[in-house]
């Protein structure tokens, strides 16, 4: 028996030992990251120069380059603190370039402002229907067991995926206008479902919140001013009456913290 | 071996009269009893972690979208006894906000600046899912993400997006179908991102002039052959039906609620009732006449149209600055 005991103690306190390495863990840093940052930002920056670029931003980039062999060498030789000064030297070294290179070129800029601007506006595009998407997948992990139909708001991200490649702008604000109209109805039923849910679960949780506050010796007076309040509550909800509810509820939350906080 | 050392201590104690004498080297297994050792260390190793629970974030998920508004979700844990929990959002234009209890059931909330009141009413862990348009700003090519995060989180980088700047160190980074997961830790960080050159600018200027002809003629080809295919197979759909429409008298067929509803299953209850309507009313109705009967403002109206009309199932005519709903003779795709 004590055999058993002890070794289950061993096991309780080494799990409890290895689980706060493994929290610690996780906050390490992994140093290959970094390199694998500072090289992508390099080639990043490295296509922006060109022979029409300043000596300034050439030497700044020279600079940058050094940064990076630097933290190259620091992870070789196994040197956390100085890779991570070398990594932030260089990450704020290209974002300069950066900035550098853009305010160089104005002319440029411009030329390429109606392409820049069509990509832009592909990119506005995708991000809403991608911004849609995800609203609708979360709409829809809520509604898995209700019967909420999500066959037209699928039909409309099709036809806006569709208009966005036929570049069609005037179609595609019509679109989303119907499909933001599809979705509030979407969520406002799904609101309504889920409002008889909410509803017994608010009682109940008032209710079990009351015998709890009860047994904890809260001031009876107050108790007894909430019991009144739940059973108007539960009538206003019976009787369809949403808007007294409401505020009945309100009134009746402020009770029940100000009965909790003082029986902490 | 121990079983003698339990017996031993029980004898010693009973002849003592309550006075307790043991050998010091048996002072652990007498005087404290493994069992409650055990149920205490459970205990506490329970509580500890419920301790850190109440009104904690548990973890923290943001993508970036490419046009810099970026979706946040996040689980925390709350008070189960509080009616209510604010959450602080980080900024003030959210949009689809949806707050989710235990069991995907779906919470109340309401917004008000930068918290949102969600009723919990007994829900140990929600989570919040929301997209706002405060995290990203952008000047000149530099597009930078700032956030104070309350706890470790991650940032899903845009496509093409390539980093250019930070000011702290990223815990971790991984690639997901072409895009950068970074893992930041809590406290205050920023992150500056372009939209990286397109990868055909790497190859040499001859190659990507050679690929980008390629590429153009191939796809005029395919676009050739394509539009084609839809000229021959719409001319091939639409003469016949001229036929029926031309053959076809006033007072004509159409389609009849039992079809309709047996090839388009996936009709809204609603809908299925617009279409009863119309076939007795003669297989057309004014849409003012749909509003009036079942009691539907005009978009609404419009809409439940609309989405008849798309699944080729009613035509809408005008008619005297009105729209005239026509249930069709044949189902479209069938």
């Amino acid at each position: 028996m004590n055999q058993v005991t002890s070794l289950g103690l061993l096991v309780l306190v080494a799990s409890m030992i290895f689980s706060g390495i493994s929290i610690s863990a996780v906050a390490q840093t992994d140093y290959n990251t970094l390199l694998k940052i500072v090289l992508q930002a390099k080639r990043e920056v490295e296509q922006q120069i060109s022979s029409d670029t300043s000596e300034e931003v050439k030497r700044l980039y020279e600079a940058a380059s050094r940064e990076v062999v630097l933290l190259e060498k620091s992870l070789e030789s196994d040197d956390p603190s100085s890779a991570k000064q070398h990594f932030l030297n260089a990450m704020k070294m290209f974002k300069r370039i950066t900035q550098m290179i853009s305010s160089d070129r104005p002319t440029q800029e411009l030329q390429s402002t109606v392409a820049v601007s069509s990509s832009t506006l592909q990119r506005d595009h995708s991000s809403v229907l991608e911004r849609i998407k995800k609203f609708i997948s979360t709409l829809k992990s809520i509604a898995r067991s209700q019967s909420v139909s999500f066959v037209e708001a699928d039909q409309l991200v099709a036809q806006i995926a569709q208009q966005i490649r036929k570049n069609d702008d005037r179609g595609l604000k019509a679109t989303l206008a119907e499909l933001k109209d599809v979705l509030a109805d979407i969520r406002k039923e799904l609101h309504k479902l889920a409002s008889q849910t909410i509803d017994d679960r608010t009682i109940k949780f008032f209710n079990d919140m009351l015998d709890r506050l009860n047994k904890r010796g809260a001031d009876q007076e107050l108790l007894s001013d909430a019991r009144h309040m739940l059973s108007d509550y539960e009538k206003q909800i019976a009787d369809g009456n949403y808007d007294e509810a409401k505020e009945l509820k309100v009134e009746l939350t402020k009770i029940i913290r100000e009965l909790y906080k003082a029986t902490l | 071996m121990s079983q003698e050392i339990i017996q031993y201590h029980r004898q010693e104690s009973i002849r003592e009269d309550g006075m307790l004498f043991v050998r010091t080297e048996g002072i652990f297994p007498t005087m404290t009893k493994a069992p409650i050792l055990l149920a205490g260390i459970i205990i506490v190793s329970v509580v500890i972690p419920l301790q850190n629970s109440f009104s904690s974030t548990r973890s923290l998920d943001l993508i970036i979208y490419p046009d810099g508004s970026t979706h946040v979700y996040s689980i925390t844990e709350v008070d189960s006894l509080e009616p209510d929990f604010a959450v602080n959002l980080f900024g003030s234009s959210i949009e689809n906000f949806v707050a989710i209890g235990e069991n995907n059931f779906l919470l109340s909330a309401d917004l008000t600046d930068k918290t949102a009141h969600v009723e919990t009413f007994g829900s140990s862990t929600i989570s919040i899912d929301y997209d706002i348009h405060d995290l990203v700003s952008k000047e000149g090519r530099i597009w930078t993400f700032t956030i104070v995060a309350p706890i470790d989180f991650t940032l899903l980088m845009p496509q093409n997006s390539v980093i250019i700047g930070m000011n702290v160190l990223p815990l971790r980074m991984e690639i997901i179908d072409e895009q950068t997961r970074l893992f930041l830790s809590s406290g205050s960080s920023e992150v500056n991102y372009v939209f990286g050159t397109p990868t055909t600018t790497q190859l040499s200027p001859t190659e990507s002039e050679l690929d980008s002809l390629l590429i153009l003629i191939g796809g005029a080809v395919v676009s050739a052959i394509v539009i084609g295919a839809i000229f021959l197979r719409r001319s091939q759909k639409k003469s016949p039906r001229i036929e029926i429409t031309k053959t076809i008298p006033e007072t004509g067929k159409f389609l009849v609620p039992e079809t309709i509803f047996k090839f388009r299953p996936d009709l809204r209850e609603d809908d299925k009732e617009i279409i009863n309507f119309i076939f007795n009313n003669g297989g057309k109705a004014l849409e003012s006449e749909l509003r009036k009967k079942f009691l539907q403002p005009r978009t609404t109206m419009w809409r439940a149209v609309k989405r008849l009309e798309r699944q080729g199932i009613v035509e809408i005519e005008k008619k005297e600055m009105q729209n005239l709903v026509k249930l069709k003779q044949e189902l479209e795709g069938e």
